[in-house]
């Protein structure tokens, strides 16, 4: 699955941008969705330096594309309270693993299919306040609507 | 005032959709009409018709890879912006894009 309960932290204490990708990379890797954990925070971190992935909304999508990923995840964790990331505020991370080859198409709707629910305020109010057990529920159960899957 | 457009990031894994829904959400709240096409991770999806771009007053372009079909635009007002922008500020990005139309 691309989301798993066990990906999930709705109290994450860090309290900067590399702070947030290192907890948040680690947890992933011990939970068997990355291999090589310091290749993987190269691709994240490489990535950030391109183009910053908090864009408002409370929100940043930090990713990696490397082979160290074995299949598509997201890791969702809030903090408890605002981190500036590069510019904006955020609270909300989505941070994206996604292997170079091998990639199932239907993982890459749910990315992209949770991409664009991150835009509807009423989401991202409830996931604000969600238990661990409800962010689940409200990310397992995205609606891809129109993608053709 | 019909708008259509195309999203593509660098990786085309997240926000190519975020941008795409920022515009289409903004421009219907603003009474207009949006169609954008994302070309990412998943292919082109949303393709835009032969009629949707004919009908369109401006062309968003927030590509920031090489993308298919740039012909299709030939003869259109093109409007370029970057996806960061497309996201944080959609309805700038809209008048922006509109202002340069003739009236």
């Amino acid at each position: 699955m691309v989301i798993e309960d066990n990906l999930i932290k709705v109290d994450l204490k860090a309290e900067s941008k590399e702070e947030i990708i290192h907890e948040l990379a680690t947890l992933a890797h011990n939970n068997g969705r990355v291999l090589d954990l310091q290749e993987y925070i190269r691709a994240v971190m490489a990535r950030e330096e391109e183009f910053s992935t908090a864009l408002g909304y409370l929100v940043a999508m930090p990713h990696g594309q490397s082979d160290a990923v074995t299949s598509p995840f997201v890791v969702f964790a809030r903090t408890s309270h605002e981190v500036i990331w590069d510019e904006n505020p955020v609270r909300l991370i989505f941070m994206i693993g996604v292997p170079m080859k091998n990639r199932d198409k239907t993982h890459m709707k749910i990315i992209a299919g949770l991409s664009k629910k991150l835009l509807d305020d009423e989401f991202r109010a409830k996931l604000l306040t969600a238990t661990k057990e409800e962010a689940y529920d409200m990310l397992a159960n995205i609606d891809l609507g129109g993608m053709e899957i | 005032m019909k708008i259509v457009g195309i999203t593509a990031c660098p990786t085309g894994i997240a926000h190519t959709y975020m941008a795409q829904e920022a515009l289409e959400k903004k421009a219907k709240e603003m009474g207009h009409e949006c169609h954008i096409e994302t070309q990412g991770s998943i292919g082109v999806e949303n393709e835009l018709t032969k009629k949707q771009i004919k009908e369109a007053d401006v062309v968003i372009l927030a590509v920031e890879v090489v993308i298919e079909g740039m012909d299709r635009f030939e003869d259109k007002l093109v409007f370029k912006e970057s996806i960061a922008k497309c996201i944080s500020h959609p309805g700038e990005v809209i008048l922006d894009a509109l202002s340069k139309v003739q009236k």
